[in-house]
């Protein structure tokens, strides 16, 4: 099964988005902060992460970086999720080491698609 | 005899007393105009100063205009991100109880959820008009441009709005038999462009008909691709005409009511028209319709900058590019593509300009082509790799030839496909061109403080300075440096409180600390420094090896940077 971490402050978004993700038969763990990410990811080991950008404490661009930072997880498909569209934020995701960008409202059938993709092995894509 | 003298004394006398009245008529005369200068100049000096003050007022009132108008953009961005959140929620579990209803087979429950939905969305699309419109105002929106077949477009946006346009009985035509062929433009907007004029036409037009019409026309001076809408619906008078384009102004406040909208998709309309460099005309008529028509340059938006093998912008706002292809095509196409993203673009010929350039500019990345003449792009690679000055630039391979692990052997940081796509080279460039380092100096010495500021300022760091511990740890807070670079000994909170701070608070443990100190440490200070990168001793002056030491630890592999990409 694969587990897919997700960090959200906001608790309904939180809850509408793991739901959807446990119909569409992933396994999900979830927190509403960033903090301590990196302690979770190495004990949740998740597949991919699905990141809020607009969190308390430490916010999704920070936290991307600090997981990025941990060699292991150089590779761990990280996806930002926010309510911000501006293209901006796009290019400020991407430079902290996104690997896809989603904007709120989530088009869920969008997000499915980009997740898979991601969840194909690094070749494949690329080649 | 005598007699003639007496006349002469007399006609002397006379004289004298005449020129003395004369000279006393000059000396008022003069007293006279004196005066008056000094009045006409006090009164230039009083104009002139009322002049400056006006200015100055003027000013003032167009800096206070643009400011409320950027807080204006920027509240509306900002709105449009907080009613994203809540929407997110309400079209996700409305979508969730879709499902489940649909599984249950409670067909009348689905058919509610879905109005649910649906009005969600419409939501989301007003959300997104002002959206657009902030965006617009703020200048952050960038054009994408390449060449799109003009037929496709028109066939993809008949497809799309066909069901709106056959809403309100109404006969939708479309006019557009002749040979298209391709234009050079942004296919979104041109897109929004038609799908904002159809659906407004739709919109005020009951059982009547909606004319698309596309043509390519000869222009003033150039070659034009003419789009023009006619609808037969409630058409305006000249009043609303007028106001049509002024955001925030639906033609009346009965319209508004009556058939909805942010009244903002023609003003987009129209700004979008004028980025892809073409006009917006309206013709109208109260209960007769309305004659909406555009002409856009086929070649893209023409100024000098854009003309073919121009240079254009080579700073850019997210740093410079260095272009290296003997295809004159290919760089042009790549300077456009790179310039809308926000890079700055140089180009060469060949290896042996491009690392001319390289060596003259300092790019902060290099594209490269591997088949060239004179120096080829694998010859070009090694010859980089072997200057010490360049060899950090990153270079991404572009090339047809797909040796992905000759480039990473010699030292490539990506590799991308030709024909280019788009999206993946400028993910590239956004995952290697860093913006120069950002540091953190924090020194009680003032003096030292400036010198060392000034030394890594002229080595193209950014800096910031902080005179205490508290200091340094509100701007580690807000900033995020890339390197701290930390005295010791300091008044209040000191060097280790800093550094034990930093330690403690996950978000900052990783940004990279240099000591640099002349106090002599003992093994319980080692003990508490050992989080940091490096030690330095002070002796007045900056190190010798002190911005080496700085780039090189500021520049450490970023997140998401190469590790493991090819």
């Amino acid at each position: 099964v694969t587990k897919v971490l997700i960090i959200e402050d906001n608790e309904l978004n939180l809850d509408m988005l793991s739901r959807r993700l446990v119909r569409a038969g992933f396994e999900v763990v979830s927190a509403p902060t960033a903090l301590g990410i990196v302690e979770r990811v190495r004990s949740e080991q998740p597949d991919l992460i699905l990141m809020d950008l607009g969190l308390p404490d430490v916010d999704g661009f920070t936290a991307t970086a600090l997981v990025r930072a941990e060699p292991s997880f150089a590779e761990l498909p990280i996806v930002a999720l926010t309510a911000h569209a501006m293209a901006e934020d796009r290019e400020r995701a991407i430079a902290a080491g996104c690997d896809a960008f989603e904007t709120k409202p989530v088009d869920f059938t969008g997000l499915l698609t980009k997740i898979r993709a991601l969840l194909t092995p690094r070749e494949t894509r690329h080649g | 005899m005598s007699e003639d003298i007496e006349v002469l004394k007399r006609t002397l006398e006379r004289e004298r007393q005449a020129r003395k009245q004369a000279e006393q008529l000059l000396e008022v005369k003069s007293r006279e105009v004196y005066l008056k200068n000094t009045e006409l100049t006090a009164l230039a000096e009083r104009l002139e100063h009322l002049v400056e003050e006006r200015t100055r007022e003027l000013e003032e009132a167009r800096d206070d205009a643009v400011e409320a108008n950027r807080s204006k953009s920027q509240f509306l961005a900002n709105m449009s991100h907080e009613l994203r959140t809540p929407l997110n929620a309400i079209l996700g579990y409305s979508e969730i109880l879709c499902e489940d209803g649909e599984a249950a087979g409670q067909t009348e429950v689905v058919s509610d959820l879905k109005k649910i939905r649906s009005a969600g969305m419409h939501l989301l699309s007003l959300i997104n008009d002002v959206l657009d419109l902030s965006k617009i105002e703020a200048g952050q929106v960038a054009l994408y441009e390449e060449s799109i077949d003009v037929a496709q477009l028109v066939a993809d946006v008949v497809s799309t709005m066909q069901p709106i346009l056959d809403k309100n009985q109404n006969r939708f035509e479309v006019q557009a038999e002749q040979e298209l062929g391709n234009v050079w433009t942004d296919v979104t907007k041109l897109r929004q462009i038609l799908y904002n004029l159809l659906s407004n036409g739709a919109k005020f037009t009951s059982g009547g008909t909606v004319t698309l019409r596309v043509e390519r026309v000869t222009g003033s001076d150039r070659e034009e691709l003419f789009i023009s809408v006619r609808d037969t619906g409630i058409g305006m008078t000249p009043a609303q005409i007028a106001g049509l384009f002024v955001p925030f102004r639906q033609a009346d406040a009965s319209t508004s009511r009556k058939y909805g909208g942010t009244g903002l998709g023609l003003t987009i309309t129209e700004r979008f028209c004028k980025m892809l460099g073409g006009t917006l005309h309206v013709e109208s008529e109260p209960g007769v319709g309305s004659h909406f028509s555009i002409r856009l340059p086929v070649t893209g938006p023409s100024d000098e900058s854009r003309t073919f093998g121009a240079e254009g912008d080579t700073q850019g706002r997210l740093g410079t590019v260095l272009v290296i292809d003997d295809d004159p095509v290919v760089r042009d196409l790549m300077r456009r593509m790179l310039t809308s993203e926000g890079f700055g673009v140089i180009t060469a010929g060949d290896g042996q300009e491009g690392l001319e350039r390289a060596r003259k500019e300092r790019p902060a990345a290099i594209t490269l082509d591997v088949l060239m003449p004179k120096l080829d792009g694998w010859a070009f690679l090694s010859a980089l790799q072997a200057d010490a000055e360049l060899s950090h630039i990153p270079v991404i391979v572009v090339s047809i030839v797909d040796q992905r692990g000759m480039g990473l052997a010699l030292g490539a940081s990506a590799f991308v496909p030709k024909p280019i796509e788009r999206e993946r080279l400028v993910n590239e460039l956004l995952k290697h061109v860093r913006p120069p380092a950002n540091v953190l100096v924090v020194d009680d010495d003032l003096d030292c403080l400036e010198l060392v500021e000034r030394t890594l300022l002229e080595h193209g760091l950014e800096v910031t300075c902080a005179d205490s511990g508290e200091r340094a740890l509100g701007e580690i807070a807000v900033k995020h440096p890339d390197l701290v670079l930390l005295d010791l000994k300091m008044p209040g909170l000191d060097g280790f409180d800093v550094v034990e701070h930093m330690q403690q608070n996950e978000a900052l443990r990783s940004i990279p600390i240099l000591v640099m100190t002349s106090k002599d440490l003992n093994d319980e200070d080692r003990a508490r420094l050992s989080g940091v990168e490096l030690v330095l001793e002070k002796h007045g002056g900056v190190p010798t090896n002190l911005v080496h030491l700085v780039q090189r630890l500021a520049r450490r592999p970023r997140p998401g940077a190469p590790a493991g990409l090819l």
